[in-house]
């Protein structure tokens, strides 16, 4: 179990690392210049080659990703052009509100989703389950995008009930909330429909069933049981990917969180605010990840005994 | 007196092509002690007849219809009261028991499962109960086995699980469906041994779904041949086997594999492989 541990610790390194690297060679070799951003419009071309110099940008790619690691492992990320601020700072200060969001929506999606999910796999192929499978399918399909700013039209325009944007008190977090939960629902609903129809069909749930066990014993205890790692990974892969900033949904709702601030660091090549951005995520995302990896063996005793390996 | 008395018993089961009748009016009974088996090739309906009298074929998929009484219910006209019944006056015995067990559960919480359908116990009481069932289907060191999970068990350890839980509430009928098919031929014989050993002691009634007529003849009083949903020819097992009266009982013996003489003539023209004429390995082919 510690050399599983190690070696997946090692493993979740080595991701974290190649991801920052890779988005370091990238957002360089993108188009656009920070300079531009920082001085404006009307500086001159002697501003803007001053600017460069002071920031190391025109260093050669390889000496100026030798200095950012060297950096790094100084814990230094640098200081953001447009906070002028440590840029793990900032990031770090607007994380709180993106897992806020994330948590909330997770939430929210796990107890609709689940109770939803394993009635559809009950009722299967009947009419009503059918009218919510079509729902569901719609949820998956609608873009975020545009599920928000329906419900912006909705229920901040129409119906004036909720406010449009920002986190200023409770009922500011229900459309956002909403508009991630929606597609996290449908997906997830559908999932464990998948998961615990196959369940319900398995032989050793007739032969349960035979020996008079219940019917919520057999849907809980057992179908939905052994339908925990799938479900279990499904919510934490939703849930990592909510950390890297609900992107859309964040820029909709104007909400201060990761999402709208790697929007904004892009826009003004804000290179050490973005590295900081995708430190912290990968982190994060491969934290969860990390985490659930290792609740694998306490949900299957196959994979303790390393019968059966989960990819 | 009879512990299963099936009277007209007929299964549709809806299907994507139509409304299949399964099982087509039959009628039979079982005494206590007694072991009746149902023969006959997949897709005959013997399994849905052993699943419908269990109520385990999907209600919206499968309409029953005609009488069977099992411990002064009627399984068809009285689902609700039958349902109290599962798995305590009749139980199953599955017929691939790899697949029959939760893969996340213990051995010993299926099986304490099944005791506790007789009624509320203390733990230790399970426990006793538990062990005393393992040891009563031969299984060595119940104790570690309980802590086990299915998959740490062979195929025919498997089984005899199954046998202690369908054993666990003292049922008065117990459906055998295909119990052995999924085994090997070595650890058939001890299964069906098993089964016979316990029926002697607790003269519990057994209905065996089988195809192999080999397992009929051995464990059963009683044998009914089947074929599209309806019983071809029902009699004594030395009446079905000696003289056979119809033509497809007649095929279904032919069908078991026999040993010729060691230096007699080939059955039938079976190429055979004759290494005194052969110069090459596919000798069959000079």
């Amino acid at each position: 179990m510690l050399t599983y541990v190690a070696k997946r610790l090692s493993q979740s390194l080595l991701t974290i690392f190649l991801t920052v690297s890779t988005v370091f060679v990238l957002i360089r070799m993108a188009p656009g210049d920070p300079a531009y951003a920082l001085a404006g419009p009307l500086a001159s071309t002697g501003d803007l080659e001053k600017i460069r110099t002071s920031m190391g940008l025109n260093e050669p790619l390889f000496t100026q990703y030798g200095i950012f690691l060297k950096e790094l492992a100084a814990g230094n990320i640098g200081k953001s052009y447009s906070f002028q601020a440590p840029a793990l700072d900032v990031v770090l200060g607007r994380l709180p509100n993106t897992i806020f969001l994330a948590v909330l929506a997770i939430l929210l999606a796990i107890v609709v989703a689940i109770p939803l999910g394993v009635w559809m796999a009950k009722r299967a192929d009947t009419k009503r389950e059918l009218g919510v499978n079509v729902l569901t399918i719609a949820g998956q399909s609608m873009p975020d995008f545009w599920i928000g700013i329906m419900l912006l039209t909705l229920f901040a325009v129409v119906f004036p009930i909720f406010p449009s944007s920002g986190f200023t008190s409770w009922s500011g977090v229900v459309l956002p909330v909403a508009t991630i939960a929606i597609l996290q629902i449908a997906l997830v609903s559908r999932m464990v429909r998948r998961e615990v129809g196959s369940n319900l069909a398995a032989p050793y749930l007739t032969v349960a069933r035979a020996r008079g066990t219940g019917e919520q014993k057999l849907t809980w205890a057992y179908a939905m049981r052994n339908s925990s790692i799938p479900i279990l990974t499904t919510l934490g892969t939703r849930f990592a990917g909510m950390l890297n900033g609900v992107v859309v949904v964040e820029v909709v709702f104007n909400w201060p969180g990761l999402g709208s601030l790697v929007v904004r660091a892009l826009e003004t090549r804000d290179y050490p605010l973005i590295q900081a951005t995708v430190l912290v995520t990968s982190v994060l995302a491969v934290g969860v990840q990390l985490l659930i990896d290792l609740c694998y063996p306490l949900l299957d005793p196959r994979v303790r005994l390393g019968k059966v390996s989960v990819a | 007196m009879s512990v299963l008395e099936v009277r007209d018993l007929s299964i549709e089961l809806m299907t994507t092509g139509g409304v299949i009748r399964a099982v087509d009016g039959v009628s039979f009974s079982i005494d206590a002690g007694q072991t009746v088996a149902i023969i006959g090739e997949s897709g005959s309906g013997k399994s849905t007849t052993a699943m419908g009298l269990l109520r385990l074929l999907p209600d919206d998929l499968a309409v029953i219809s005609g009488h069977a009484m099992l411990d002064g219910v009627d399984v068809v006209t009285e689902p609700k009261k039958f349902a109290k019944l599962r798995g305590r006056s009749v139980s199953l015995i599955p017929q691939d028991a790899m697949t029959a067990l939760s893969p996340v559960h213990t051995i010993g919480r299926q099986l304490g499962e099944a005791v506790l359908r007789k009624g509320a116990m203390s733990k230790a009481d399970l426990n006793r109960r538990c062990l005393e069932l393992l040891e009563q289907v031969r299984i060595p060191s119940p104790d570690a086995q309980l802590k086990k999970y299915p998959h740490q068990l062979s195929g025919g350890m498997l089984q005899r699980v199954l046998i202690a839980m369908a054993l666990a509430v003292d049922p008065v009928l117990l459906v055998a469906d295909e119990p052995t098919s999924a085994l090997d031929v070595t650890v058939q014989a001890g299964i069906l041994d098993l089964l016979m050993e316990l029926q002697e002691r607790t003269s519990v009634a057994i209905l065996m779904i089988t195809h192999d007529l080999g397992v009929a003849r051995l464990v059963s009083d009683r044998i009914h041949v089947m074929k599209d949903g309806k019983f071809v020819e029902s009699g004594e097992v030395e009446q079905i086997v000696e003289h056979p009266q119809t033509e497809y009982t007649q095929k279904l013996l032919a069908a078991v594999p026999k040993l010729g003489h060691w230096d007699g003539e080939p059955q039938h023209n079976a190429p055979v492989f004759n290494p005194a004429t052969s110069n090459t390995l596919n000798g069959a082919h000079p």
